[in-house]
């Protein structure tokens, strides 16, 4: 195992968060969900579109409650009001992440103005420095978020986090809205920012491969819940979880940019959102498209349990 | 050219009403029986009314009355329905549910009629109209802010602001008022003229500002029963027609460049 004995930063115990759908059909958005993360390494989390990552990241950044379950933040229950810029969040879609009618040096402006204690002139040099640090140029904090591209807008947003000076970085798809070259280029800034400022990550996607660049350690997720975990993320070959069988011999999950709102009807009709509700009284998240579901899955929910060490998986049979 | 020189018009004439204490060669109120509809001429530029007023003054005097009235009552209605209607969309819940309720009940009655009502009790005057006229039009900004402010509050940018560290008053100033800012701006210009409208109409019927001083509405109805000397009505209600079209198109533009902003 890697740098495994860092000191765990994160502690997520058996998290649940239920919505509610437009037909008043309860959502399992999260079920039970636990992990833990050391300092300064990077959790990688998978799983299509719906499985409830976003509200994974949201709640442990503290903009959601969930609805049972626990954060230990360095040991002890988060109080996100005081954690608050120690947490900080990058999103999906850049361009609905930031004030349009700011310009970016604003933008970089506010975390600046409401966490630290610089005047006028020391933010304005801070905010070169932090277009700068992402790779962009600090005459650049002139210009409004029309006028970047998707990959620089998605830097500014990674700078807007990064001027909190936070210990844990929650990356919520964060270049899945972006071109394949554009997405390399970003993989390798958040790989150097990661190791220059000792960074701990949550990287969320849907890309197993930028996954594999970046984590050291491996969440996949199914239906708002955890179905397998690897501590190292070179294990991966040796994943069992008929899910994740799947997603490996597909080699990339399904997309979720562009036609997300689209997968999103398909992935979940209000047929599957019952058939979830179902399972989540019941059987295994996962039985409904299971090759291998029998009868047990139906009936029983397998926990999360420990296979060898450093790999956990719930299913009665992988 | 031609686009700026439909708003450079107007923008003319309010200025020159605005500054009709200064501007105006007559005293509007003075009466001279003895030049009573006199021609239009190098003293009396637009001629003079049934009185032997100066009609080119009462005109600037009367703009600046119907326009600022206007403009007071469009500010005062403006500020209190996006003020109200930001906060309604902000909370939600039960305070958004009274609010927009609130708002509908108010909204079912006509204008004229809670214009007659305030009127009998505060009695005549164009405080009464203003009054009346607030109660009512505060709702249209309300409504909307309240809607954008729904839809703004959707954006991640929100939760973004949330996270860095952004109190509910800052996030309030900063991301809601300024996105919502832009799509109000050709209400306010459109609800102008139709402030401007009202006054004039209810001045018009005698429910507004009082004679002698001037208004244009008050004005027109004055030039109704001398049909035969046209200049009295002509004036103020090419003012009025001028103005009220010109917000409009005002209007129309903002949303206009708005529409592809959003494209
Ligand atoms: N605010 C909400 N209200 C109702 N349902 C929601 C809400 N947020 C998320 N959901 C539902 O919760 C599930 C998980 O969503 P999400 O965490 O966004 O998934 P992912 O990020 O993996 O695509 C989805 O079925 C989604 O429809
Ligand atoms: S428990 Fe059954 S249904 Fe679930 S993944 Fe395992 S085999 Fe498939
Ligand atoms: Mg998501």
């Amino acid at each position: 195992m890697r740098e495994a004995q860092g000191n765990t930063l994160l502690e997520v115990k058996n998290i649940s968060k239920t919505y509610q759908s437009r037909k008043r059909q309860p959502v399992y958005a999260l079920r039970e969900v636990g992990f833990s993360l050391q300092e300064g390494r990077c959790l990688g989390v998978v799983g299509e579109s719906g499985c409830g990552k976003s509200t994974l990241c949201r709640v442990i950044a503290g903009i959601e409650k969930p609805d049972v379950g626990e954060i230990l933040y360095q040991g002890e229950p988060a109080d996100h009001r005081k954690i608050r810029s120690s947490l900080q969040m990058v999103f999906q879609n850049s361009m609905d992440a930031v004030n349009i009618h700011l310009k970016a040096g604003k933008i970089l402006a506010e975390p600046l103005e409401n966490f630290t204690s610089l005047n006028r002139n020391q933010r304005e040099q801070e905010v070169e420095r932090l277009l700068e640090l992402v790779g962009l140029s600090a005459e650049d904090k002139a210009k409004y978020p029309r006028q970047f591209s998707g990959g620089q807008l998605q830097r500014i947003c990674i700078a807007r986090a990064l001027a909190a000076e936070p210990k844990l970085l929650l990356l919520d798809e964060p270049l899945s809205s972006l071109d394949v070259s554009v997405q390399a280029q970003l993989l390798n800034l958040l790989s150097d920012l990661k190791k220059e400022l000792h960074l701990t990550c949550l990287l969320v996607s849907h890309d197993l491969e930028a996954v594999y660049y970046l984590a050291d350690k491996l969440l996949v997720m199914y239906g708002g819940a955890a179905v397998e975990e690897i501590e190292d993320i070179r294990d991966i070959c040796a994943l069992t979880h008929p899910y994740t069988r799947r997603l490996l011999e597909a080699g990339e999950l399904e997309t979720e940019s562009g036609e997300a709102g689209q997968k999103d009807e398909g992935i979940l009709t209000e047929e599957k959102r019952e058939y979830l509700a179902a399972s989540f009284r019941e059987g295994c998240v996962y039985a409904g498209h299971c090759p291998r579901a029998e009868r047990k899955c139906f009936l029983e929910r397998p926990g999360l349990v420990e296979r060898e060490a450093g790999h956990r998986i719930a299913c009665h049979f992988g | 050219m031609k686009r700026k020189f439909f708003l450079l018009l107007p923008a003319l004439l309010v200025l020159i009403c605005l500054l009709a204490p200064v501007l105006a060669p007559w005293d509007p109120n003075k009466a001279d029986p003895t030049i009573k509809f006199a021609k239009m001429s190098a003293s009396h530029w637009l001629g003079t009314d049934y009185l032997g007023r100066d009609i080119f003054s009462r005109v600037l005097w009367g703009g600046r009355r119907t326009m600022g009235y206007a403009a007071l009552v469009t500010a005062a209605s403006a500020v209190f329905g996006t003020c109200l209607g930001m906060l309604s969309g902000f909370t939600g819940g039960v305070f958004d549910s009274v609010v927009m309720k609130g708002s509908d009940i108010l909204r079912s009655f006509p204008g004229i009629v809670l214009v007659l009502i305030v009127v009998s009790v505060r009695g005549v005057g164009i405080g009464s109209v203003c009054l009346a006229m607030l109660l009512v039009r505060w709702i249209w900004y309300a409504r909307m802010a309240r809607n954008l402010t729904r839809a703004e509050m959707g954006r991640t940018a929100i939760l973004a602001s949330r996270l860095s560290g952004s109190s509910w008053l800052k996030i309030l100033r900063r991301h809601i008022f300024i996105s919502i800012l832009p799509e109000m701006l050709p209400v306010l210009s459109l609800d102008f003229g139709g402030a401007l409208l009202a006054i004039s109409g209810y001045s018009f019927l005698g429910l507004g500002i009082l004679p002698p001083d001037a208004e244009w509405g008050m004005m027109i109805n004055d030039g109704r029963n001398y049909m035969e000397h046209p200049g009295m009505m002509l004036w103020p209600g090419l003012c009025v027609v001028f103005i009220v079209i010109s917000v409009n198109l005002l209007g129309d533009r903002l949303r206009d460049k708005l529409e592809v902003r959003r494209s």
